[in-house]
């Protein structure tokens, strides 16, 4: 129960750095940032995408590790570590998916086609619906953290394929404009504040999930020590 | 090519469902503050 208290200064802390660097990003993108001639104002969705995207391979990295140190040690502080950053990933893929179904509407006339690239994202989405689904309705925790760790294991090799599907395959996604040089320094520099901004969102969820999950395991110990 | 309306849109539903779940965080961490002072007034009590 320590937890509640000592992580509330610390996440307090973070969610108040997260909140202005939040506010810097959002002026970046919508007084900065100039817009692109030839998508429009649409173009700015771009801002919020990418960094949704890098913090969910982000954050099933994170599952990743914490399977294996889990399947390693036994020791539930991973499976909780592991769980919490699942549905957090989980969250901002599906944001993915919404904001990138927008943006094809006007730049490509559809809301939905089977790219290579969306279809291994909603593969990706329904992996960790599976993870979240095989930890929460496991008949018992360690049952449920084992299962889950296997599946967050091998779920992580999805994610490799949802990086490198715009250069393996033949897609209409636009290929990394980052790495190419595609992009202006103003580009360059709003996206890279709306990365940290969204990291750091990413880093205060996590540690508010974890340590909420932490704190509902001992207040069941408790409550079954007392009865 | 002007499209505001799908900016808005995807803008929007960004917020309205990040807020959403840090608002389910925060009610859990305040059922939880319930729970514990429970426990420690049964505690007190035996």
């Amino acid at each position: 129960m320590q937890s509640l208290k000592q992580n509330a200064r610390i996440t307090n802390g973070l969610l108040g750095l997260t909140f202005v660097v939040m506010i810097a990003a959002q002026f970046l993108i919508f007084v900065y940032v100039p817009t692109e001639r030839t998508m429009g104002v649409v173009q700015r969705i771009f801002y919020f995408h990418v960094p949704l995207g890098w913090n969910a391979f982000l954050a099933f990295a994170v599952v990743f590790v914490c399977s294996i140190l889990y399947l390693r040690s036994r020791d539930m502080k991973w499976d909780r570590l592991a769980r919490s950053s699942a549905e957090i990933g989980l969250l901002f893929t599906t944001l993915v998916l919404i904001t990138g179904t927008i943006w094809d509407k006007p730049a490509w006339g559809t809301w939905w086609t089977w790219d290579p690239r969306l279809t291994a994202t909603l593969i990706l989405w329904f992996i960790y619906i599976a993870y979240l689904l095989v930890s929460a309705y496991a008949t018992e925790a360690s049952q449920g953290a084992r299962y889950a760790a296997v599946l967050g294991i091998i779920g992580f090799l999805d994610v490799p394929i949802v990086a490198l599907a715009i250069v393996l395959w033949q897609t209409q996604h636009p290929s990394p404009l980052i790495f190419e040089g595609g992009l202006t320094d103003s580009m360059l520099l709003t996206l890279i504040v709306s990365i940290i901004a969204f990291t750091l969102l990413y880093a205060s969820l996590l540690i508010l999930r974890t340590s909420l999950r932490q704190d509902a395991d001992e207040i069941k110990k408790l409550k079954q020590y007392m009865e | 090519m002007e499209n505001w309306g799908y900016l808005v849109a995807a803008y929007t539903i960004i917020w309205v469902v990040l807020s959403i779940y840090i608002f389910t965080l925060y009610r859990s961490q305040r059922r939880l503050r319930r729970d514990i002072d429970s426990l420690k007034d049964k505690l007190k009590g035996s």
